[in-house]
């Protein structure tokens, strides 16, 4: 959405990967591939939403205008992709809330989640809790009626479904990492050369993927 | 003293296992349950991104009282959300777009409509080239379908 005139290429270009536009991007690659829900975007979500409405007002300036419907239409086509690129970023995150959301209320997860997302998860975790209570849970003896624990003698949340981890996720690196231990031991190392694709356990890169220095493809 | 020992031991040990298998048998049946129930959940879950507020009666036949009461709920938390974002719709735009234009083909006699700065005659079976803005909620009606490839 930048377009500012009269800058060299490569300022262009170190512009453009900076931009809202990229950012959200990334943001949305990460958010898609990874199994679990990270961290939300508040400003960049917001400075979207703020760029997205003064796209539209330019639009519609332009049309009223009467500029060439070709150059009306491009920009339209550029707001679209950023619309979707937007609803799906958020969509993604509320689908991951639907799917987790006694995983994500029970564990650090939620101060990643906006306060929107939160109050949606508290209502949506409200109607699974009435809905299992009424199908299943009602029904069984006292002391295996629990939602999040098989019965009362377990030590833990044990009905709790929980995002795996362990699944494979192609990555990519801006720069070169370094080594990274595959597992706890250390046994295995690989290690990272910038802009290579790897595909490897996300549980592995969680914390690079987390600090912004891979990103999910 | 070691006979009466064991004893002891095997009559606990006959009730002890009586209640585990007791205990073993409950939670297999209720992660059973669970499962279904919850499997059936995600569906609705979907069902309520898909199709809205309202649910097809072909679809409503199938489904026990609760699961209708969780479908509501559900989808008025999902639309609550919306609202709290800014009226941001998040049920459209499900894939890329492609392009701003998209060819459609009128499944309902819509009849004359403005599209952009003139009128347009959407008539029965009548294909048009439309802003894909324009044609997004005819086809949430069911009212028009997208002509692919």
């Amino acid at each position: 959405m930048a377009n500012e005139s009269g800058i060299s290429m490569d300022d262009f270009e170190s512009l453009m990967a900076t931009s809202d536009v990229e950012l959200l991007k990334k943001a949305w690659r990460n958010e898609k591939s990874a199994p679990e829900i990270l961290q939300f975007q508040t400003s960049l979500v917001q400075r979207s939403l703020e760029q997205i409405q003064l796209m539209e007002e330019t639009i519609e300036e332009f049309s009223k205008k009467g500029f060439d419907p070709l150059i009306v239409s491009i920009y339209q086509m550029d707001l679209d992709r950023a619309q979707y690129m937007l609803r799906s970023y958020l969509r993604i995150r509320i689908q991951k809330i639907e799917k987790d959301t006694v995983h994500i209320a029970k564990t650090d997860q939620w101060d990643q989640l906006s306060k929107e997302e939160q109050n949606f998860a508290k209502r949506c975790y409200e109607n699974m809790k009435g809905y299992l209570d009424e199908s299943v849970l009602s029904k069984l003896p006292s002391g295996y009626q629990s939602d999040l624990k098989q019965s009362n003698a377990s030590e833990e949340n044990d009905m709790v479904p929980e995002p795996n981890s362990d699944t494979f996720v192609f990555c990519k690196s801006d720069s070169s990492i370094g080594a990274i231990p595959l597992d706890d031991n250390a046994d295995e190392i690989v290690d990272l050369v910038a802009d290579d694709l790897y595909v490897l356990r996300y549980k592995s890169i969680k914390p690079f993927v987390e600090n912004g220095q891979i990103d999910l493809v | 003293m070691q006979d009466e020992g064991l004893d002891v031991q095997s009559a606990r040990n006959a009730d002890h296992f009586g209640m585990l298998i007791h205990h073993l048998a409950l939670l297999r049946n209720k992660r059973c349950l669970m499962a279904y129930v919850h499997k059936r959940s995600e569906i609705i879950q979907s069902l309520s991104w898909k199709l809205g507020r309202v649910l097809p009666e072909e679809i409503e036949q199938k489904l026990s009282d609760p699961e209708k009461r969780y479908f509501k709920s559900h989808s008025s938390a999902l639309r609550l959300y919306m609202r709290e974002l800014g009226g941001l719709d998040l049920t459209v735009d499900m894939v890329p777009p492609k392009d701003p234009y998209i060819k459609v083909r009128v499944l309902d006699d819509i009849g004359v409509t403005a599209m952009g700065d003139r009128d347009t005659n959407l008539a029965r079976h009548s294909i048009h080239f439309l802003k894909r803005t324009d044609a997004e909620h005819y086809i949430f009606q069911g009212m028009m379908e997208e002509l692919l490839g």
